[in-house]
């Protein structure tokens, strides 16, 4: 188990190195004078020269990209000359509005997602079957920034069940925090939801003609005790994956349902990043996202070889 | 047997068919057809331009005269979702277009030459760090708004998930007998992909091009909607309704109906995604 766990850790270093690299090369693809779009648009000409020193820009790439990645090492992201401040520090004080909502999210979209899939999978080809998929084809479906609109229109300004927007902290409040986090979850879970329940009903079909299933009705164990502990048991391993890779899906759609919700979060701060031509901000959230990304996925993997010991020994 | 029975039983065969395998298919080609007439004729058959402003008819709710209503600059919604779905279907095209010759080449070159696999597989999972959306995001705005670097930043992001189904399909197939039967009569590698391997992959190409456009034309909308997508004035799906947001409370009409199409439209490619899938090849059905 060490072992494995030692060697995926390993074979995450190359792929990290690879991502940090990338989010290096997309900030050169910047058309014109770097160092002027950084220091902003109103910044004197010394200025711009004090930030192309600063940030290195008259030296070779070469030597860039190992600054770059040496800072990396040490948790450095870079400085945001219109922020003024760096970028690591910009990004951790957002993270607690992003990890609320993308936490809150994936709960709803893996129990809403697995509930809908077992249902249908147990009821195929009923009208159980046909009403789950039908709602997990919506999920799919659905462009989640209208659908958050219309949630705020619905819930927030007709019925006035929930706040139209904005962020209250947990330790402040903590149904206050669930109520503001309640619709932006929901509409940022809901494409999820559809993926997990979509793939949860083909794999538990598969589990459940499989020969162990009919053993264990054969034997009378009761059609909960099928279900849960053993079809379920063994379809998790393949859904967690798929968990895994919805993170993926959450993380981008944060930049969109927190900019519908007014949260104030990673995702905004990228997205103000953009707007104002803040290269250093959205490269390091950028990497920030994709390394989470990385580390999430090798989590599952070692959860999958926890589950199924099959996997350490391939 | 009489003709009768005959009759009945090839249209109850028809029926079941139609109603177990082939009617996601169905309905969701019909419901795509629909919008791409609409996108295509729909423009001809409008009164008003999409960018016709009328300040008489600011703000005006579903009537005859404009069924989807009017906005802030009095033009037609119906007109200008009709000129969105025009560019909208237009830039989702590019896309899968783009996507799958990038794919095939990558997934092709990784899948058949055994050196050029593990490089190139970990160059893809690099990309695919980058959730999708994030790295057109981030393409485009780097590249700059406007319809060629939506499509081209979409095209990229959207290029290693293809890749990854070609090359497991070219690992499978370069084993069998038909490709050693081809090497030993002397086909070079180009000609093998080509004509051998190619065509024998392309069932879950063509299924993953159907969900890669409805991802795409989510995808575009949401670009729009950000502020990163086609400049507007242009009509795209994303850009009324993000015109449409400050006026969500008063004129909600702006923001349903551009929502409505995008819906429609992706959920008529995920069907037929769906139903491509079972046709073509009911193994892949696992696959999401």
């Amino acid at each position: 188990m060490h072992r494995y766990i030692l060697k995926r850790l390993l074979s995450a270093i190359p792929v990290l190195l690879l991502v940090s690299i990338a989010a290096f090369v997309l900030i050169q693809l910047v058309p014109g004078d770097a160092a002027a779009i950084i220091a902003g648009a109103d910044a004197s000409n010394d200025e711009v020269e004090f930030v192309r020193q600063q940030l290195g820009l008259d030296r070779p790439w070469p030597l860039r990209l190992q600054d770059w990645l040496v800072g990396l090492t040490h948790g450095d992201l870079g400085y945001s000359y219109i922020l003024n401040r760096p970028v690591t520090e910009a990004i951790i004080e957002r993270l607690p509005v992003t990890l609320s909502l993308a936490g809150l999210s994936i709960i709803f979209a893996t129990v809403m997602g697995v509930a809908l899939g077992v249902l249908a999978a147990v009821f195929h080809r009923s009208w159980i079957d046909a009403i789950a998929m039908t709602v997990a084809l919506f999920g799919v479906s659905v462009p989640n920034f209208w659908f958050g609109l219309v949630a705020i229109l619905i819930f927030a300004v007709g019925l006035g069940w929930f706040p139209p927007g904005g962020y209250v902290s947990p330790t402040e409040s903590f149904t206050g925090w669930l109520q503001a986090m309640a619709l932006p979850a929901l509409t940022l879970g809901t494409a999820s939801m559809g993926q997990i329940s979509r793939f949860s009903r083909s794999v538990m079909l598969e589990q459940l003609g499989q020969d162990y299933v009919r053993t264990a009705r054969a034997k009378g164990l009761s059609q909960n005790n099928v279900i849960g502990r053993h079809a379920l048991k063994n379809a998790m391993i393949p859904i967690l994956t798929v968990i895994g890779i919805s993170f993926s899906l959450t993380m981008a759609g944060a930049i969109i349902v927190e900019s519908v919700f007014s949260l104030n979060g990673l995702g905004r701060l990228m997205l103000h990043g953009i707007q104002r031509r803040d290269y250093p901000v959205l490269q390091g959230g950028m990497l920030f996202v994709a390394f989470s990304f990385v580390l999430i996925n090798l989590l599952v993997d070692i959860l999958y070889s926890w589950l199924d010991p099959r996997v350490r020994y391939d | 047997m009489t003709e009768t029975t005959a009759f009945r039983s090839f249209s109850a065969k028809l029926s079941t068919k139609l109603s177990t395998a082939h009617w996601p298919l169905l309905i969701g080609g019909v419901i795509f057809a629909l919008i791409v007439a609409a996108a295509i004729l729909g423009p001809f058959l409008t009164p008003y331009g999409p960018e016709d402003t009328s300040l008489m008819d600011r703000f005006q709710g579903p009537s005859w005269a404009h069924p989807f209503g009017t906005d802030s600059f009095g033009r037609d919604i119906l007109s200008r979702v009709l000129h969105g779905g025009h560019v909208s279907l237009g830039i989702g095209l590019a896309v899968i277009v783009i996507s799958a010759g990038l794919g095939i080449l990558i997934g092709a070159a990784a899948g058949y030459f055994p050196k050029l696999d593990n490089p190139i597989m970990r160059v893809m999972d690099a990309g695919e760090a980058f959730p999708t959306l994030l790295m057109a995001i981030a393409l485009a705005a780097v590249l700059g708004p406007g319809i060629v670097n939506v499509i081209l930043a979409l095209g990229i992001a959207y290029a290693p998930r293809t890749a990854r189904i070609v090359r497991a399909s070219i690992l499978v197939l370069s084993q069998q007998q038909f490709v050693e039967a081809a090497r030993a009569s002397g086909a070079g590698p180009v000609r093998i992909i080509a004509l051998h391997l190619l065509p024998n992959a392309m069932a879950p190409v063509v299924v993953q091009m159907t969900f890669i456009f409805a991802d795409a034309v989510l995808a575009e909308a949401a670009l729009s909607f950000i502020g990163v997508g086609p400049p507007p004035p242009a009509p795209t799906w994303g850009n009324i309704i993000a015109d449409g947001r400050t006026y969500l409370y008063s004129a909600s009409w702006i923001t349903m109906f551009p929502g409505l199409a995008i819906f429609l439209t992706v959920l008529s490619l995920n069907l037929m995604g769906d139903g491509l899938r079972d046709l073509l090849d009911p193994r892949l059905k696992k696959v999401t």
